[in-house]
């Protein structure tokens, strides 16, 4: 499997126009944006905002009924074995084999990828989230938490290069939410692209961008210091006050939307 | 005691939600609370009366036909076997009851029933009697059709007198049949030495050996229940035998008193698990046979351990292993390839018309082997685990086809060499049943990668199978046959290829 070369200005996630009908209903309207390298990226917004089906449609689990997703440059529409092999998506209630232990989760998934001398960083792995003492257990006797861990434990094995994450921190306990951030937060400076969607942040969380998304489409999105700035906010850039004030300012641009 | 009222009350509300749940499926609105909602449910029991009447007539009068046609020598060869089917059905009930607790809680019975001071006995003989209540109507219509086919050989005119008896006798037969397993399934609960007796469930299949040695002594209950069908049963045992089923009834509420509700709690996951799925649980069978397997899964240490492997060889090993944990998906497949092919021999033995084959498609459609596609229906299903596995859908279906496809197709050789066909016939089927096979899972497979996943299996078994038929059937030709089979199995590798 040859490995996709970054040109420099080829941006790592491009997406153009997606959009999702689902039925009569509107999921995605006309969503655009790109991201880089080495970047921790929030989606945010109120439940049924769209977060979720984004996510799918840039993990190819979901075929956009418009627009594109594009992968270091490459659609996935046409090079779906690209997506497989950068991208990782954990959902926020993932499944699993219900005949492998959560070790030979990882270990099928290795050899999947091919990946050689896995075993170290699998019990790393297994170690830091708090699961070596599992290893042999099988996952669906896991709490909901743990089965999560695990998830990410099979994502970060294969180290993508775009991790993304629907809701990782609402079945963690606070303590793990904060191991798993810091966890983030190292594998960003490593240079993996991480985009999560979520309702709560620990308080050190401070990501890179932030999308605010209402109604299936992208209603703010910037830098903590440029959205703090756009919607005034003062004080702690919470989540709430985020899209509170994103919401707001929406209503008085479009008051009809 | 005192609690039953309560307990009997919260029942009554869940029977009468539940009735609720599945008239407003039918239509019904209960909100509206007018003259015409309320009609419509009596015409909605109108209809189900009905239409029940008129099936169960269709069932007696068949069986009162089939009786007549059966001879007096076959009549007594199964009133030899009936008392011995009569245990086997007595004993599974038992083992069922000490495998896993009869009294099942859901997960609102285990807060709020198990964890009050409600004495154990008020669930345990509301659970009873809820249990044989249904069992009682099950078993006398049923015990009604078999009176009628064991008395007509006899006479034309005996048919009603026997359907009143068999029913009569039908009563302490069910009652003492289920409270002998309660007791014995209450007793786990109650006695922890018999709880960690893990292979107790093993004894009544004993009574196997000691009915062959002792008839009379073990075989009693069925024998009783033919005596009175024929009215031969001297006036006092159907009394007795429902006073002896009143006094164990008695022992089973004293009993239950002291029940372990922490143990019954701990033996009722698996149901309230499938409890809690509501509808689903019975629009998706296979849903509550994997939390089936799950909890037996959960309760053993894993067997064996995943082969090191690249690429087709590991998928290959990880299906395997997935089987060999599971070696039930195999058996089902090396069952339904026995069973398909045994008819395939009598359809073709007989030389039936076509429509005979139609109905033979039509079966293979609604009940595939569901064992062949178990771990391919995994890996395509279940988007988060695809994403792990970098091989194009055909590459996954056959590793994780390959092992209980093989099953599948030694039951079909098997059955189709047993039947002793001319070696002509015999080489044709056994050249025939792999492509066939393979055809089939291929159909199953298309079908999994399309939403509407009854259909399409449908439409894919259909037509492919149906174009093989025509071209057998219709040109007379196997080679015909063999040639559009080829076709099909191109077409829908195709497509498997695209779309998994």
């Amino acid at each position: 499997m040859a490995k996709a070369v970054q040109e420099p200005d080829i941006p790592l996630l491009a997406v153009d126009g997606v959009g999702y009908q689902y039925g009569s209903l509107r999921a995605l309207h006309d969503v655009n944006f790109e991201v880089e390298d080495g970047v921790l990226v929030a989606l945010v917004g109120r439940n049924g905002a769209g977060k979720s089906t984004l996510l799918r449609c840039i993990a190819g689990w979901t075929q956009a009924t418009d627009g594109d997703v594009r992968i270091l440059g490459q659609s996935i529409k046409q090079n779906e074995r690209l997506v497989r092999q950068h991208v990782v998506l954990v959902p926020d209630t993932p499944p699993f084999y219900d005949e492998l232990t959560a070790w030979e989760h990882l270990q099928f998934n290795a050899q999947a990828h091919r990946l050689k001398d896995w075993e170290a960083r699998g019990e790393f792995l297994l170690e830091r989230y708090g699961l070596l003492s599992n290893r042999d257990a099988f996952p669906f006797a896991f709490s909901r938490g743990m089965r999560y861990k695990l998830a990410l434990c099979m994502g970060l094995l294969i180290e993508p290069k775009i991790l993304l994450l629907d809701e990782p921190l609402g079945p963690l306990d606070p303590v793990s939410a904060d191991d798993l951030w810091d966890e983030l937060n190292g594998h960003r400076n490593d240079g993996m692209t991480i985009l999560l969607s979520s309702h709560q942040l620990p308080q050190e969380a401070h990501p890179d961008h932030y999308f605010i998304m209402e109604q299936g489409e992208v209603i703010a999105e910037g830098t903590p210091d440029s959205l703090r700035e756009s919607l005034n906010i003062e004080g702690y850039l919470s989540l709430d006050a985020l899209l509170r004030s994103a919401i707001r300012a929406r209503k008085v641009a479009q008051p009809h939307a | 005691m005192r609690d039953i009222p309560a307990v009997l009350w919260l029942r009554w509300r869940q029977f009468r939600d539940s009735a609720v749940y599945w008239l407003r499926v039918l239509g019904y609105q209960p909100n509206e609370k007018s003259l015409s909602q309320n009609l419509y449910v009596v015409y909605l029991g109108g209809i189900g009366l009905l239409w029940f009447g008129a099936m169960w007539t269709f069932v007696y009068d068949s069986a009162n036909n089939l009786g007549q046609l059966l001879p007096l020598n076959s009549l007594a060869g199964l009133l030899q076997i009936l008392p011995i089917l009569g245990l086997a059905a007595q004993v599974y009930v038992m083992v069922n009851a000490l495998r896993s607790t009869p009294l099942k809680l859901s997960f609102a019975d285990m807060a709020y029933l198990a964890g009050s001071p409600i004495s154990p006995t008020a669930p345990v003989i509301v659970g009873f009697v809820r249990q044989v209540i249904l069992r009682e109507l099950l078993f006398n219509l049923g015990f009604a059709v078999i009176a009628v086919f064991l008395i007509r050989p006899l006479g034309p005119h005996l048919g009603t007198d026997a359907v009143f008896r068999a029913i009569f006798a039908a009563v302490p037969f069910v009652l003492l049949t289920w409270v002998v397993a309660w007791l014995f399934g209450v007793s786990r609960l109650v006695f922890p030495r018999m709880r960690r007796l893990s292979y107790v469930w093993v004894l009544p299949l004993l009574l196997f050996p000691l009915a062959y040695l002792f008839p009379d002594f073990i075989l009693w209950p069925t024998r009783a229940f033919l005596l009175n069908v024929y009215g031969v049963l001297p006036v006092w045992v159907l009394p007795f035998l429902l006073v002896l089923a009143l006094i164990l009834i008695y022992i089973l509420a004293r009993l239950s008193d002291r029940v372990n509700m922490v143990q019954a709690t701990d033996e009722s996951i698996t149901y309230a698990r499938i409890q809690a799925l509501g509808l689903l649980a019975w629009r998706q069978i296979d849903l509550q046979f994997r939390i089936r397997l799950q909890s037996t899964q959960a309760v053993r240490k894993p067997f064996l351990s995943l082969a090191k492997a690249e690429g087709l060889w590991m998928l290959m090993t990880r299906a395997g292993l997935s089987y060999v944990r599971h070696p039930i998906m195999l058996l089902l497949s090396f069952a339904w390839g026995a069973l398909m092919s045994y008819l395939a021999v009598g359809i073709v033995a007989n030389r039936l018309p076509v429509q005979v084959w139609i109905g033979w498609v039509l079966v293979a459609s609604f009940v595939p082997p569901n064992g062949l596609l178990y771990v391919f229906r995994v890996d395509l299903e279940e988007r988060f685990l695809r994403q792990f596995l970098p091989f194009d859908g055909f590459q996954l279906f056959i590793a994780d086809v390959l092992l209980p496809l093989i099953f599948l197709i030694v039951g079909a050789v098997g059955a189709w060499l047993l039947q002793g066909f001319p070696p002509e016939v015999t080489v044709l089927g056994i050249m025939v049943i792999p492509i066939l096979s393979i055809m089939l899972a291929l159909c199953g497979a298309v079908a999994l990668t399309n939403k509407r996943v009854l259909q399409t299996r449908l439409l894919a078994t259909g037509a492919s199978f149906g174009a093989v038929i025509l071209a057998g059937v219709g040109l007379g030709s196997p080679l015909a046959a063999l040639g559009v089979a080829l076709f099909a199995l191109l077409i829908l590798s195709g497509l498997v290829t695209q779309n998994a």
